[in-house]
């Protein structure tokens, strides 16, 4: 360190010099220097040294502690404290660095509430959007919502991004947004379509994928409309990808699509049990589901049933615990329920 | 704690959590004297003093630093401060600050 160098030059020629004089003087005089006074002078060599190091040490300690703070406000961890407790002009830059790095945490606490803010804003707004389509026909409604929310649950059990899961869940909402143009006979009719009326059915996801386009904020959500009609095996529309060509997204939105037709009520079905319409996604597995996608699908329904089912465990021996709890006292023949606990109900 | 202290020397308070609510406190209560710290949050007290001045506040101004003299009279709007007291705050040293500031009055 350059300023420690210069500290100890500086402070050590101070106070060394009038000893080194003074032992020349003696010198001199004397015309030699006995022991006791070379070992005087020497000490007082040493003594100024040492205080000098001090010194040195003591100006520079801090700036150093600053220094590593202030690289670590640059790396973004704000909040950072340093220890320095000198009651100086070195002292007060610790302090207000100190007061800097609490301003900082704070500023940046608030800008991160403020842009979830935003992002609810815009999840918001696709919401309202998205329903209303769902709101043309009563047979898909909530079905928007239930395909993002299961989409966003698949992305989470293959790993995914936070964007990726960003994207699943606006374009789970806006998958069907292309229907918006499609005359409500076609979208509620129980008997099977003409080819003239699948055709236009079948301009959904180009459809819903130009509304979008303009959009920046939904660009990553896009592929997820547009493809979210093909199949695995490439059978599929509008573009009849196949296989890994098909992004990803639109491969799982395409697999939670399916899984809520299966088990909501429809104009041309009534919905499925869970085991049964989990036999017929067994059956796509492959031709049009993407077969990662399709087991993860299953993983995602059976931790589903699970959590369902330790729910309403909790919630029965909650209820017996409150009826144990409301009996009369004389009944000594019951035994209190133990309390349900929320431990380990949800499996990982 | 100087809220406290304050409280103890038989003075009423108005308390703010940081430089902004304290300079929108001032307008709308009309303190006699404003006790302010050198750092605080969002607004330090130098520039929350200069606001309140800006919104007619015509009172004394008791400024609260741990810092240095030197660093402080580098400081911009130093000059505007009629008393500081240093940190940490003793009761004797605010019923003091308190009783100068009142008699510039």
């Amino acid at each position: 360190m350059k300023l420690s160098r210069t500290l100890l030059v500086l402070v050590t020629a101070a106070s060394a010099l009038p000893v080194v004089l003074l032992g020349w003087m003696l010198a001199e005089a004397r015309g030699g220097l006995d022991a006791a006074a070379a070992i005087a002078v020497l000490s007082c060599l040493l003594l100024a040294a040492s205080g000098a190091a001090l010194v040195a040490r003591s100006v520079t300690r801090p700036i150093a502690e600053c220094v590593r703070g202030a690289l670590e406000i640059a790396r973004g961890r704000f909040g950072r404290q340093v220890q320095v407790s000198a009651r100086n002009e070195i002292g007060d830059l610790a302090y207000t660095f100190n007061h800097m790095s609490r301003e900082l945490a704070s500023y940046d606490a608030e800008n991160r509430r403020l842009i979830q803010a935003l992002e609810q804003g815009y999840l918001d707004t696709i919401r309202s959007l998205a329903s209303a389509i769902d709101a043309k026909d009563p047979y898909t409604r909530g079905h928007s919502h239930r395909v993002a929310a299961l989409a966003v649950e698949l992305g989470r059990e293959l790993n995914l991004s936070p964007e990726a899961l960003q994207s699943l869940e606006y374009g789970g909402v806006l998958h069907d947004i292309g229907k918006i143009g499609m005359p409500d006979a076609i979208l509620s009719k129980a008997t099977p379509l003409t080819d003239a009326e699948r055709d236009l059915a079948k301009e959904h996801p180009r459809i819903g994928s130009e509304i979008v386009a303009g959009v920046a904020f939904l660009a990553a959500a896009a592929p997820a409309i547009r493809n979210h009609h093909e199949r695995w095996d490439g059978a599929g529309y509008p573009d009849g990808l196949a296989g890994e060509a098909i992004p990803l997204v639109a491969r799982i939105v395409n697999a939670a699509d399916t899984w809520d037709a299966c088990t909501s009520n429809r104009p041309y079905q009534k919905a499925y049990p869970v085991e049964e319409a989990l036999a017929i996604v067994a059956r796509l597995r492959g031709t049009q589901l993407d077969p990662a996608v399709h087991d993860a699908l299953v993983a995602v329904v059976r931790k589903r049933q699970e959590r369902k089912r330790a729910r309403r465990e909790a919630e029965r021996l909650e209820r017996e615990a409150r009826d144990a709890a409301a009996a009369p006292a004389g009944d000594a023949e019951t035994e209190p329920a133990p309390a349900p606990t929320a431990a380990g109900t949800r499996s990982g | 704690m100087v809220t406290d202290l304050l409280g103890e020397l038989g003075h009423e308070v108005v308390a703010a959590e940081n430089g902004s609510e304290a300079v929108a406190l001032c307008v709308r209560e009309r303190p006699a004297v404003v006790v302010l710290d050198l750092l605080m949050p969002r607004l330090s007290g130098l520039d929350a003093l200069k606001e309140m001045r800006a919104f007619g506040y015509a009172g004394p101004a008791i400024l609260l630093t741990a810092i240095s003299d030197s660093s402080f009279r580098e400081m911009e709007g130093a000059e505007a401060v009629e008393i500081r007291l240093d940190k940490p705050v003793t009761r004797r040293g605010l019923e003091r600050a308190l009783a100068r500031a009142l008699a510039t009055r």
